[in-house]
């Protein structure tokens, strides 16, 4: 009994990953098995156990408090980490058991699902350079395997590519690990940051660089980005979800493993390391925002925004070196603009592949953004629900949207009405300038890309007459003239009802939450803030 | 590297960058902090999870149906550049066969 206490006691703050690696346990039993039954077995308790490993997350952080130790360390920050990747994670299992519960390799599927969720927790748990790096790694190959399974073979030097520039990442990190030993000494980021005048090395300096360089490639930042599209372009599904959702926030994980460090850094030479945040910044947005204007294929605009999001998070690294945001708002941004893709993508995504399957799968046109049109005229239900999620993804006052572009916007207004007379002009204001100028863009390309999703869902539904024009030369057009004879009038699955109209409504009462609060009025409706940590 | 065509080369400059982080570990772990074990380990495990995921990517890249084919199944017309830009990249549409 004493021995079942200690082991307790030890995994005390564990018990999420516990939680998972049982259920993990449980499903390598029925690994091999093809039958249907055990498959909605293996569903239902991999749904319970992300549910458990969630609720006991926040009870543990409740009652235990922050705690740290040589490889690992909880404070609220990682609470909340968790608690994305549990969310996120739950709603991926949803759309693969939807795409894929016929497939043989079902539970083999889920087994590796579960594997990758369990390094994404330990990878924001980790606190020590061999857990960071071994948990990183372990994810990647979690990653690549989970894709591999998902995808047929004919992509398969897609995938390669893809993950080969991930390797080549990975291997960047470690040489930066190798010299942030050689400059310090030291086994984790913390004690760095604490050692103010270690940070002057130059050593150091070329290991924070390297590391910066790995993650960027990780994220397949601009000019890295093609391997990502292409692949988001021909994937299977639910694969768009894992990429979107497991793969980038691990690389915003580790990047927001070194923010303190750079925050300092940003502190000490604000006026370079500003200007290259706001360079890579509007890189980003631009050329995101303007490759998703360009095209017509809805996948290739959804990938194109995501880019152009991690943008607008970088640019939040130029508002802390100027001064516009502190170093608490720059951790939100990084949590909120998640938050915010996570809310908006998820159901825009149900919608898409519905309306994808609901076309012949070799159709050149299969994600075609003319597919769209007449939809919300057809589904007058799911079309409200959609357009209310692009105009929060817009920014609309009231919904989600809008706290996350408040916070951007505010203090550009605060800077004008302190500085009302002031007519000398130096260098933190034409950087101040260049961020606000980059942030319009920003929103100014959202909008647009959004409003033009909105308007051809709005459209008239497509004709036959239109269909013909679109493609004359196909020879197989009778075929999806016939299918397609009422464009626009797609059969969506009765749960996605349901699933729609919690996202709306988490939408709508998050927004409101958050408008009381940036008006100050406290109803005392939730115990936490949402507006900040 | 970034702009080898053929896999061989990108695994092999993979290998000379991993070579090059171990001679860095072990260079300050001779010389500068000689009682460690912590650089060791590190080197150890992360070592065998860096091989794990190459190992992991060539396996998909040469298997078929479970055998492991003698060459590339992609042949001659098929490449691995890591930057590789064309227009579909930036701007436009990028069409299914297009590589």
């Amino acid at each position: 009994m004493e021995i079942i206490n200690n082991i307790l006691t030890s995994i005390g703050q564990f018990n999420n990953i516990v939680i998972l690696f049982g259920t993990l346990f449980i499903s390598l039993f029925f690994g091999l098995s093809k039958k249907k039954g055990l498959k909605i077995f293996i569903i239902i308790i991999t749904a319970v156990s992300l549910a458990g490993a969630f609720i006991v997350t926040i009870y543990n952080f409740i009652s235990g408090g922050t705690f740290s130790n040589f490889l690992f360390s909880l404070a609220a920050q990682q609470v909340i980490e968790i608690c994305i990747i549990l969310f996120i994670a739950l709603n991926i299992l949803i759309f693969i058991s939807f795409n894929n519960i016929n497939k043989n390799q079902f539970i083999k599927i889920i087994i590796i699902f579960l594997f990758t969720v369990c390094s994404l927790v330990m990878l924001s748990l980790s606190s020590n350079f061999i857990m960071i790096f071994v948990i990183f790694v372990g994810l990647t190959v979690g990653i690549f395997q989970l894709l591999a399974v998902l995808n047929n073979i004919d992509i398969r030097g897609y995938l390669v590519r893809f993950f080969l520039v991930s390797t080549l990442a990975i291997i960047v990190l470690l040489t930066s690990f190798s010299v942030f030993y050689g400059s310090t000494d030291f086994k984790n980021f913390n004690q760095i940051f604490e050692s103010k005048n270690l940070m002057t090395n130059p050593l150091f300096v070329i290991g924070i660089v390297l590391f910066s360089v790995g993650i960027y490639l990780y994220l397949f930042i601009f000019p890295f980005q093609s391997s990502y599209l292409k692949i988001l372009k021909r994937c299977e599904q639910s694969s768009m979800l894992v990429i979107w959702f497991l793969y980038f926030p691990a690389g915003i994980f580790m990047f927001m493993k070194i923010d303190k460090i750079l925050f300092y850094f940003l502190e000490k030479n604000s006026l370079y390391l500003t200007s290259v945040f706001i360079f890579i910044a509007f890189a980003c947005i631009l050329c995101g925002n303007i490759g998703a204007v360009k095209t017509k294929s809805i996948r290739r605009i959804l990938a194109f925004i995501f880019l152009s999001f991690l943008g607008i998070s970088l640019l939040s690294f130029a508002m802390a070196g100027t001064g516009l945001a502190g170093k608490d708002r720059v951790e939100w941004f990084l949590i909120a603009n998640i938050v915010l893709l996570i809310l908006s993508y998820l159901p825009i995504y149900g919608v898409i592949t519905t309306i994808e399957k609901s076309k012949k799968t070799n159709s050149p046109d299969y994600d075609s953004l003319g597919n769209l049109r007449g939809f919300v005229k057809f589904n007058k239900y799911i079309g409200v629900n959609f357009i209310i999620i692009l105009l929060s993804f817009l920014g609309l006052i009231g919904t989600a949207g809008f706290i996350n572009r408040y916070f951007y916007i505010e203090p550009f207004f605060k800077l004008i009405n302190f500085q009302p007379g002031k007519t000398a002009i130096n260098s933190n204001m034409v950087l101040n300038i260049l961020i606000t100028a980059t942030a319009m863009i920003a929103f100014i390309f959202l909008a647009v890309n959004i409003l033009r999703l909105i308007i051809t869902a709005l459209g008239k539904p497509k004709t036959t007459q239109d269909m013909e024009a679109d493609f004359p030369d196909t020879s197989s057009s009778i075929n999806s003239k016939i299918e397609n004879k009422i464009d626009g009038s797609i059969q969506f699955a009765k749960f996605y009802y349901f699933y729609i109209t919690v996202f709306s409504l988490i939408i709508i009462v998050t927004g409101v939450i958050g408008l009381l609060e940036i008006l100050n009025i406290n109803l005392g409706l939730v115990p936490f803030i949402t507006t900040g940590f | 590297m970034l702009f080898y065509k053929s896999f061989l080369s990108i695994l092999i400059s993979f290998q000379l960058i991993i070579v090059s982080a171990l001679i860095n570990f072990f260079s300050f772990s001779l010389f500068l902090y000689s009682e460690s074990v912590w650089d060791k380990t590190f080197t150890l495990l992360g070592i065998i999870s860096v091989y794990l995921l190459m190992f992991s990517i060539v396996y998909y890249n040469f298997a078929a149906g479970g055998n492991i084919k003698d060459k590339t199944p992609f042949g001659l017309r098929n490449d691995y550049f890591l930057f590789k830009l064309d227009k579909s990249d930036w701007w436009g549409e990028d069409t299914r066969g297009n590589n």
